[in-house]
């Protein structure tokens, strides 16, 4: 799976498999490298997202550093909010929400 | 050797359960009393069972019940000794390895690409994670797409030995090979002339990219299948029943199986006078099946559409524009031209069609082809003219996806044409 899709390039499947997180939620993926959308990898059908978290993987534009642990996420010229990264390796980014 | 091991039990599990209900390794059938080929039979046992699928993707139905079902049903010709190992041709086994092959390339790049990303895989998650087709209208990807592809994905992905989604893809493989073995019948390993064909065939057709999560080939082969059955017998009415389920899959396959049905269906009456009972029965049961379709999709989803959704056509007042005339016909055509050069085999029916008028050796069905691809490419025509907005984009996507899934039907009129002009390849 890592060799076809990448750990953070292209899909980045690696880097969402890493994060081993409990998907009882769908969780939000902006992927800047390709598109389609990276979130069918854990898509749980009929399952809410996830209003805190967050996933960004190979980041160019979409996340402007306010500090080492806190950024802003702009997406398609709408401002996502206040996030704090919880992990991140190279330029992919989970995140989660503190404030709007 | 664990991931070849894998593609090798999941090729025993497609030759297994789609062994049943005709008899694939035993004599001749009792629905059917003329010699049938392995590979006529494995074709009218995964209609038969497609069609069943089909039926048991609207409720909810655990797809490890059904494949249980499936592969206990088969055992019944073992208990009661009806299969003969002696049926069993040296040809099957050079189909089974280009199976093997071709799943190996899959396996070595599993990569899913564009539709298979953004659309397909989203409706085979709702199979695989247990729901039916009432919560497609649910998932991120367009309701109204058919969904008897991603179910097949979703069934034979549920039931492998790996929990890896490409293992449900490979299916497709099968299928694909099964419909290019059915064309010729190879009945002999030293059968040189239809193996030659049958690889080049394969070489021509084969495109990496569109087993990724694509269902152009499915519509493929099962054109294939369709128009073989129409040949084959049409006098029997199982086998005149089976016809019609591989039409009717076509539509749950992609929106345009149904006009390639319909164009088939209107095919029937070239040659043949409408009012024949039999043709008024085939006739009749076409219209149930699209209107079966039309009626399910307007229930479950509150609509009904060819295209997808966004699609919007030029309004009527506009229609007979003659900027649009000159605009779009040159590109249209251009486009059309250019999928041919990608898949070749279109390339070669038409150069042998050129060769077999010069010669005036034509072919006792080259009429229904001919009227297939007229009526094709006209509504190639009258869809990328009609389209109101990003036609060029559209066409440069799909014309030649659209061209691909009809490609199947020319491999027929090649193989009779090459025999008709007698090229024989002496070894």
């Amino acid at each position: 799976m890592i060799i076809s899709y990448g750990f953070c390039e292209r899909e980045s499947y690696g880097f969402i498999n890493y994060l081993n997180l409990d998907y009882n939620f769908n969780i939000r993926i902006i992927n800047e490298a390709t598109k389609p959308s990276s979130e069918w990898f854990y898509y749980k059908i009929n399952a809410d997202y996830d209003q805190k978290r967050l996933i960004v993987l190979n980041n160019i534009n979409t996340i402007k550093f306010l500090n080492s642990d806190n950024v802003n996420v702009l997406f398609e010229n709408k401002n996502l909010g206040i996030f704090k990264v919880v992990i991140r390796v190279k330029n992919c980014f989970l995140l989660e929400k503190l404030s709007d | 050797v664990i991931e070849l091991l894998n593609l090798i039990l999941q090729l025993l599990v497609f030759i297994w359960i789609f062994s049943f209900p005709l008899n694939t390794f035993g004599s001749n059938s009792f629905f059917y009393q003329k010699k049938l080929s392995i590979y006529d039979k494995y074709s009218i046992n995964i209609i038969f069972w497609i069609t069943i699928y089909l039926i048991l993707s609207f409720f909810l139905i655990s797809l490890k019940f059904v494949f249980i079902i499936n592969l206990i049903l088969p055992l019944f010709f073992v208990f009661y000794k009806k299969i003969e190992i002696k049926n069993i041709n040296n040809t099957f086994l050079v189909f089974l390895l280009i199976n093997l092959s071709l799943f190996s390339v899959i396996a070595s790049d599993i990569k899913l690409e564009w539709d298979g990303q953004a659309g397909w895989i989203y409706r085979v998650l709702n199979f695989y994670q247990g729901f039916s087709f009432e919560n497609l209208k649910n998932v991120p990807a367009d309701s109204n797409y058919p969904h008897l592809g991603s179910y097949l994905w979703a069934f034979f992905w549920k039931n492998s030995l790996f929990d890896h989604e490409y293992t449900g893809r490979l299916i497709f493989v099968f299928i694909f090979l099964l419909s290019i073995f059915s064309i010729f019948n190879p009945k002999k390993i030293t059968d040189y002339e239809s193996f030659i064909l049958i690889f080049l065939i394969i070489f021509l057709s084969y495109d990496k990219y569109l087993f990724s999560g694509y269902q152009e080939y499915l519509t493929f082969s099962f054109l294939i299948f369709f128009f073989k059955l129409f040949f084959l017998e049409r006098k029997n009415l199982f086998l005149f029943l089976i016809m019609l389920m591989a039409g009717n899959a076509l539509m749950w396959f992609k929106n345009e199986g149904l006009v390639f049905f319909c164009i088939l269906i209107l095919s029937f009456f070239i040659k043949k006078p409408f009012l024949q009972k039999k043709n008024i029965l085939l006739f009749f049961l076409a219209c149930l099946l699209i209107l079966n379709k039309v009626i399910i999709f307007n229930y479950f989803n509150d609509n009904f559409y060819l295209g997808w959704s966004g699609y919007k056509s030029v309004s009527l007042n506009n229609l007979f524009n003659f900027d649009r005339l000159f605009e779009r016909t040159l590109p249209i055509i251009i486009s059309i031209l250019v999928g041919c050069f990608k898949y070749p085999i279109i390339i070669i029916f038409l150069l042998l069609y050129f060769f077999s008028c010069i010669h005036k050796k034509r072919i006792h069905f080259d009429s229904y082809i001919i009227f297939f691809i007229l009526n094709t490419a006209l509504i190639f025509y009258i869809y990328y003219f009609t389209t109101y907005n990003n036609w060029k984009v559209f066409m440069s996507q799909a014309v030649d996806r659209l061209l691909f899934q009809t490609m199947g039907i020319y491999i027929f009129y090649i193989k009779e044409q090459l025999k008709f002009f007698r090229l024989k390849i002496k070894f």
